[in-house]
């Protein structure tokens, strides 16, 4: 996005402020933002002045302000896009709205979105819940959402909706599935968050190890917010187990980390990917060397022209934001949308949402971003079906196994 | 087992310093600080900023800022909270107004934190040499010791400063009689200043302890207060040495709890145990007589 | 508050006076505009308001407790969880429409309210406020365990299918409205009954109400009750209203953000107060939503100011006034 475009949107908010404080006098009838483009065009879609609006919800405040940084990155590559000449000509303009990561209100914002800012598509927007609980508006609006920053079933099962985010039941089976058979150890010790992530990798484990009749060793839980992690750790060393999955953030894996090296326990570590960050060093500092991660994206260091070009941009545009999985994701998720619209102006068909849609669905083993081998089609959306294996070392994050496909018995099982 | 109780032990200990500083307040002002756990944070934030990145200060020197920047927003907060409370001599509810306007003073420094210092999470570890021992297969850190020897020091200084000074005279007199000791021509507001002040010092402590096991970010330090009031409460909300007693209860509780039972259910645990002191021990856990609180 | 310390007798003696009516006739018109504004507004904007009128039912639950018990409560969410989900389970899993949903929320409220207040009803206020913050930070692992029930995170979808053929977006709306307006009457008509009395006269004269034969521990008890029974009532509403039920909708938060509202609705149980007050807290991060990170500061800066003009300064004001007129 140029300058003068970040302005437009800044515009676009004081309007909204100003039929804000209409309604707030509760006395006037509020025109609706007039955007109206060529008579003929979609929303958002300006063909005279070859521009494209899609928009997303994150939540800027609220508990989890950090993960907006997804979204940042996004803006930085279609910033970076519109750069250097856009998609054969088009320029993305990308609108972002605050939800406090409060369903109710990602509903608010999503209308706001169609109705005032009438955006073309959904570009990354932000959480689990809230992306499920748009679905009705959107599919009311035919409104695609591309590379929403969630993960669950209900997602994937929609026509309009594209997740590249895999479910973490399959990425949580792919480390299973690599201590078991590369590793050759199968004393695991599952540690859990109590929320839709930690929940979706036991869901995997459980699964794969019931394939081959075997189970965890320990499974403990624990908050959200935990701090203390001496009693989890401890049933893991107790039951003697030689590798430990933990499900959680970056900090919980520190902390995690660091109460085995209180108590002296020693294991093979695995944890979600977006805890393969430069900030998890800054936490666990060299305890974090030898933790594996399954990830559906290329390390954030790695000698990759896409990642590469994520490093660069983020360093421009956003200094502030640290360089990290968080800013990779979202890179990549509006890498997805960039792909599929540069399909659907090369197809020559009109730039409707439908068309953006067939486009999507007509993607096949496509390396956007980050990531590798994505693969839509019209009855199947999970994007992603492979992942690598990353390793920490000596503080760089290392590629010990390349792009494998996840193991069919938890991809292929019922959601 | 012993190494759990040790370790419970060990994260009640800084329950119980956190306590203090919400007990200190209620005994003296007979209102709750919704804001402790925020200010706390706020400090920590503070030494972060200090002794990292551009300024690099020495550790102590990070510890001095933070205190005194506690210690300043303490007192501008309380100051600005007192003409609520001065009036609670002939009004019943100014305890509770000025308990919700220090929510709305953790509001505001929640909000600077993630203002001033962003969503990251990040680590500050006191400047401690890694060292460990085991004795009776209960592992012994640094760090143990270094929570151990400042919890005493903690509380060998309240009870002298309480004990033996004049300025805990009043204080004891304030908490216990407040209409008499302003009769007598104690000032009250100098009194609660001061339980503000050592509050908000007893809170960067607590904050700057428990930041090394759980790293720091705009919520920790608030999310570990819930623990500190489960303590007050147990200990009555009224008795420095019972919430010392509470905090270790709540830390053993709380760790026996997340061993065997579900750790993902803590929070509810911390409820039940909440309302079981509330029904059993209406005076707190020290007290010999059960009787209202009111 | 300024009007926290209305006494038994004034408040018999505004009842029995006919001069509130010209500040009814203003609601009426108020509730009338309001009415009709879905004909004006986008979608969007019809939407934020049925969540402002939601979010106002919940905030009368806050005023009546601290208004009618003195009490401060930041576990509001459990109770507002409780009547959503009992709409949103109900709806999904038994097809049992809204209406029906709603009256078990606000039942479950009162249940759920008088079993959590029975330990700390001998006790002042001050255990009562940290016991409810513990009950609100347990919400969330509460649904998160019976998952297959409640959704898990994901949460669960409303359906608007009050009345066949009308726009969701409008039944949203005037539900919204038709629940804040029954909370409103039924606390008006609690007010002026011999009940709603009593339950002043508790408050502002303990010892003349216990001289009267009242049990002061029932009387918390009861106003506890009630007060989360407007919670349940208020979550089913705040269901229908936004479609969605998840624990992201009913954290700890949710329940601070309440008392904000509160507060700056001076607690008042009217309509226009609860109204400004929903308002308050669905708009502001609406139109902050730029300057995010600003808006903790925005809700603490202006319940402290509420707070300080209710109890300083307009005291003040008015003793000033009294002194010059003395004067006069």
């Amino acid at each position: 996005m140029t300058k003068d475009s970040s302005g437009s949107k800044r515009d676009l908010t004081r309007r909204a402020v100003f039929s804000g404080s209409l309604a707030l006098a509760g006395a006037a009838a509020i025109a609706r933002p007039n955007l109206s483009l060529a008579s003929t065009a979609a929303p958002g879609i300006d063909v005279a002045k070859k521009t494209v609006r899609v928009g997303a919800f994150a939540p800027i405040t609220g508990p989890v302000p950090f993960y907006a940084i997804i979204n940042r990155a996004s803006d930085a590559y279609f910033q970076e896009l519109n750069a250097s000449g856009g998609i054969q000509g088009w320029k993305v303009e990308y609108v972002v709205r605050d939800d406090g990561y409060e369903p109710a209100r990602s509903v608010a914002v999503t209308q706001r979105l169609i109705e005032e800012d009438q955006v073309f598509a959904l570009v990354a927007s932000n959480g689990t819940a809230q992306n499920v609980a748009v679905i009705p508006v959107a599919k009311q609006h035919n409104l695609p959402i591309v590379g929403p920053s969630g993960g669950s079933p209900k997602l994937v099962a929609e026509p309009n909706i594209f997740p590249l985010l895999p479910d973490y039941a399959l990425s949580a089976a792919a480390c299973t599935e690599y201590s078991v058979d590369v590793l050759k150890k199968d004393k695991i010790a599952l540690l859990w968050e109590n929320d839709e992530l930690g929940r979706a990798a036991k869901r995997g484990i459980d699964l794969y190890l019931s394939s081959l009749n075997k189970q965890t060793v320990v499974d403990a839980s624990f908050n959200v917010r935990s701090t203390d992690f001496s009693a989890q750790v401890r049933r893991a060393a107790e039951a003697n187990a030689e590798v430990t999955i933990i499900f959680g953030s970056n900090a919980n894996l520190a902390s995690a980390l660091r109460a085995a090296n209180a108590i002296g326990y020693k294991c093979d570590w695995f944890a979600p990917f977006f805890t393969a960050d430069p900030s998890t060093y800054g936490l666990a500092k060299d305890l974090l060397n030898g933790v594996r991660f399954s990830s559906w994206l290329m390390p954030v260091d790695a000698d990759n022209e896409n990642v590469r070009r994520y490093r660069e941009a983020i360093v421009k545009h956003y200094p502030k934001d640290p360089m990290g999985v968080f800013g990779l994701n979202g890179w990549t998720q509006a890498s997805l949308f960039a792909a599929a619209f540069d399909r659907l102006v090369s197809s020559g068909n009109p730039i409707t949402r439908e068309g953006l849609i067939d486009a999507l669905n007509g993607m096949s083993n496509v390396s956007v971003g980050a990531s590798k081998n994505v693969t839509f089609s019209k009855d199947d959306h999970r994007g992603t079906r492979q992942e690598t294996m990353i390793q920490a070392q000596d503080g760089k994050f290392r590629v010990v196994r390349d792009f494998t496909p996840y193991p069919s018995v938890v991809f292929n099982a019922k959601p | 087992m012993i190494s759990l109780l040790w370790q419970g032990t060990v994260t009640g200990l800084l329950y119980a310093i956190a306590a203090m500083g919400l007990v200190l307040i209620f005994k003296s002002s007979k209102m709750v600080n919704f804001a402790h756990g925020a200010i706390a944070g706020l400090s920590a934030f503070v030494v972060y900023v200090a002794t990292t990145g551009a300024l690099g200060w020495p550790w102590l020197a990070g510890v001095l800022l933070a205190l005194s920047v506690a210690v300043g927003v303490a007192g501008f907060a309380y100051l600005a909270i007192a003409p609520l409370l001065n009036e609670a001599n002939t009004l019943k509810d100014t305890a509770t107004t000025a308990t919700i306007a220090t929510l709305g003073f953790g509001l505001m420094a929640e909000g600077v934190i993630l203002w001033v210092f962003g969503s990251n999470i990040v680590s500050l570890d006191l400047p401690l040499p890694a060292w460990s021992t085991s004795i009776v297969g209960v592992r012994l850190t640094s760090y143990d010791i270094a929570v151990l020897l400042v919890t005493a020091l903690v509380v060998a200084g309240l009870f002298v400063l309480i004990d033996r000074t004049r300025l805990g005279i009043a204080f004891r007199a304030v908490s216990s009689r407040p209409f008499a000791a302003a009769v007598c021509g104690l000032s009250v507001k100098r009194v609660h200043l001061f339980s503000w002040i050592a509050s908000a010092i007893l809170g960067v402590v607590a904050a700057l302890l428990v930041v090394p096991t759980t790293f720091l970010s705009s919520t920790t330090v608030a999310t570990f207060m819930l623990q500190a009031f489960a303590a007050a409460v147990i200990g009555g909300f009224e008795s420095l040495p019972g919430s010392v007693v509470g905090g270790i209860l709540v830390g053993i509780a709380s760790n026996l709890f997340t061993f065997y039972v579900a750790p993902e259910f803590i929070n509810s645990f911390l409820l039940a145990l909440i309302l079981m002191s509330l029904s059993f021990f209406p005076g707190g856990i020290l007290s010999r007589r059960v009787g209202a609180r009111v | 508050m300024s009007d926290g310390l209305i006494t038994t007798a004034r408040s018999q003696r505004e009842f029995g006076r006919p001069g509130r009516l010209s500040l009814g006739q203003i609601e009426v018109v108020a509730v009338l505009i309001f009415a009709a504004l879905p004909f004006w507004l986008s979608n969007f904007w019809t939407y934020t308001l049925s969540l402002t009128l939601a979010n106002a039912i919940l905030i009368l639950s806050v005023s009546f407790l601290i208004r009618y018990g003195g009490e401060v409560s930041i576990g509001q969410n459990f109770f507002a969880a409780g009547g959503a989900y009992a709409v949103a389970i109900l709806q999904t899993r038994y097809g049992i429409p809204f209406p029906v949903g709603a009256m078990v929320g606000a039942a479950a409220g009162v249940l759920t309210g008088l079993i959590f207040s029975w330990p700390s009803r001998n006790l002042s206020g001050v255990y009562l406020s940290v016991a409810t913050l513990a009950l609100g930070l347990c919400v969330p692992e509460i649904l998160l365990q019976w998952s297959s029930l409640t959704g898990g995170f994901e949460g669960l979808y409303v359906e608007p299918n009050l009345v066949p053929g009308v726009a969701s977006g409008v039944q949203q709306f005037y539900v919204a409205l038709a629940g804040l307006g029954i909370t409103v009457i039924a606390l008006a008509r609690f007010r002026g009954s011999r009940f709603g009395l009593a339950l002043l006269t508790a408050r502002y004269n303990p010892k003349a109400a216990e001289a009267f034969g009242m049990s002061l521990p029932h009387v918390r008890l009861l106003v506890f009750a009630i007060s989360s029974g407007i919670a349940g009532f208020g979550g089913s509403v705040l269901a229908f209203a936004s479609s969605t039920v998840s624990p992201n909708s009913f954290s700890f938060l949710t329940s601070v953000y309440l008392l904000v509202g509160a507060v700056v609705s001076l607690y008042s149980t009217r309509m226009i107060a609860a109204v400004v007050g929903g308002m308050f807290i669905t708009l502001v991060p609406l139109l902050m939503s730029e300057y995010g990170e600003i808006v903790p500061i925005i809700y603490g800066l202006a319940l402290f100011v509420v707070i300080y003009m209710a109890n300083i300064v307009v005291p003040a004001a008015q003793a000033a006034i009294r002194r010059r007129k003395a004067r006069a």
